[in-house]
């Protein structure tokens, strides 16, 4: 999956920032981090929701530590997004795999609906769906991934895969409904 | 609808394009029939579209002097590392009930291995390290973490604090460890041998940054003198 980062600086700018990094430079590593955190803190957000906040910081921690186990092949944002999933992917499944629990969030998303603003609707009706249909749903949807790339790295079938996602896919739009544009 | 729809719960994998030719024609057949499913359809595209249009968003708060702390730590912190770090500054013995983690970062999980376990102290000079402001110290750190994280699993530990105390037998009060050579640090191997324990001491970054490491097996039990 490579998904080109949304942040405004180059490709050019962040590999050479990262470079610096690796070299010691904590400046650039800072400058490193404010270009990319809007991308992480989000992917952050919708798979560890409260903890999003420790999650990030724990991402650029570790990413750090391994700056100089990156070969450059890909950029460091493609390099540092997928750290960030794979640390919260591990932080999420220490909690364990939640498969069941939809009927009891339909209360959360409809109160989700009633804020102002589509674009935050959708992002807070992401936020309160089942732990175990937003997953897949991030993993789908948002980062590209197959059902069987998600089953292999979840540890779910296929078939529970492609379920939950269109679960998700009908809670949101039960949560949306006249917020949808058409 | 008077029965169940099948194709209601399939029409994720239609928008997907996960279904199998033979399905995906049977599916357009039913859709070309069936306005619920249509409007299903239309609703799921619109969701897809609407999520992947998402902006990205940055945090709340800002992180980064959280993160600046952290770098300032060879690795992260568990409180069984805490224990170990305890265990160093008192005495070597409280160590003989460990056994080293299967992979760092867990915390509280205790797994028997095969191999042995050797103690890299780091000593240092009167003076190492005097000078440096804060980004050139995380920069050294930062090499340690670095060196630390190629060997995974195998290996952790931590920066010391360089002011200390010192506790003797009989002199009452715990006085501040005197200025001079001091133990700067440590990390934790876990090796096959003395041989491998030896071999990857000696590419530790503390060498080249002018201090210098003394090995020690962990006894765990069976102190071995010659080994």
């Amino acid at each position: 999956m490579e998904l080109a980062p949304r942040s405004d600086p180059s490709r050019p700018e962040l590999d050479a920032l990262a470079r610096a990094a690796v070299a010691g430079d904590l400046a650039a590593f800072e400058r490193l981090y404010r270009a990319t955190v809007a991308r992480v803190h989000t992917l952050a957000r919708r798979m560890a929701g409260e903890d999003a906040d420790e999650a990030t910081q724990e991402i650029y921690l570790a990413a750090w530590r391994k700056l100089a186990s990156w070969r450059g092949e890909a950029g460091v944002a493609t390099w540092l997004h997928r750290l960030a999933l794979n640390a919260l992917l591990d932080r999420v499944g220490r909690r364990g795999f939640p498969e069941t629990g939809a009927e009891e969030h339909l209360g959360a998303l409809a109160a989700a609906e009633t804020h102002a603003g589509a674009r935050i609707e959708l992002e807070e009706a992401i936020a309160v769906l089942p732990e175990g249909a937003r997953m897949v749903f991030v993993l789908h949807e948002l980062e590209g991934h197959t059902h069987v790339e998600i089953a292999a790295r979840v540890g779910i079938s296929s078939g529970t895969s492609k379920s939950q996602l269109h679960r998700a896919r009908l809670l949101l739009r039960a949560a949306l409904g006249e917020g949808l544009n058409p | 609808m008077s029965v169940p729809d099948p194709w209601l719960e399939r029409l994720s994998e239609y928008v997907d394009e996960d279904l199998a030719p033979s399905e995906r024609a049977a599916c357009e057949a039913h859709l070309a029939g069936c306005e619920p499913c249509r409007e299903l359809l239309d609703d799921l595209r619109r969701v897809q579209r609407e999520v992947r249009a998402l902006p990205a968003r940055p945090p709340a708060r800002d992180l980064w002097p959280g993160i600046e702390r952290g770098l300032t730590r060879v690795v992260p912190r568990s409180r069984w590392l805490l224990a170990f770090a305890a265990g160093v500054l008192v005495t070597l013995g409280a160590l003989l009930a460990y056994r080293f983690l299967a992979s760092r970062g867990t915390g509280s999980e205790l797994v028997a291995r095969a191999g042995e376990d050797y103690l890299l102290l780091l000593h240092e000079p009167a003076g190492f390290g005097n000078g440096l402001d804060q980004a050139q110290h995380a920069a050294i750190v930062a090499r340690y973490g670095r060196w630390a994280a190629d060997l995974g699993a195998r290996c952790t530990g931590e920066e010391l604090a360089p002011a200390g105390l010192e506790l003797r037998p009989g002199a009452g009060a715990a006085v501040p460890i005197p200025d001079g050579p001091r133990v700067g640090g440590f990390f934790l191997l876990a090796v096959r041998d003395r041989e491998e324990a030896l071999a990857l001491a000696r590419t530790c970054p503390h060498l080249e940054q002018g201090g210098w490491i003394e090995l020690r097996r962990i006894a765990h039990g069976d102190p071995q003198p010659n080994k």
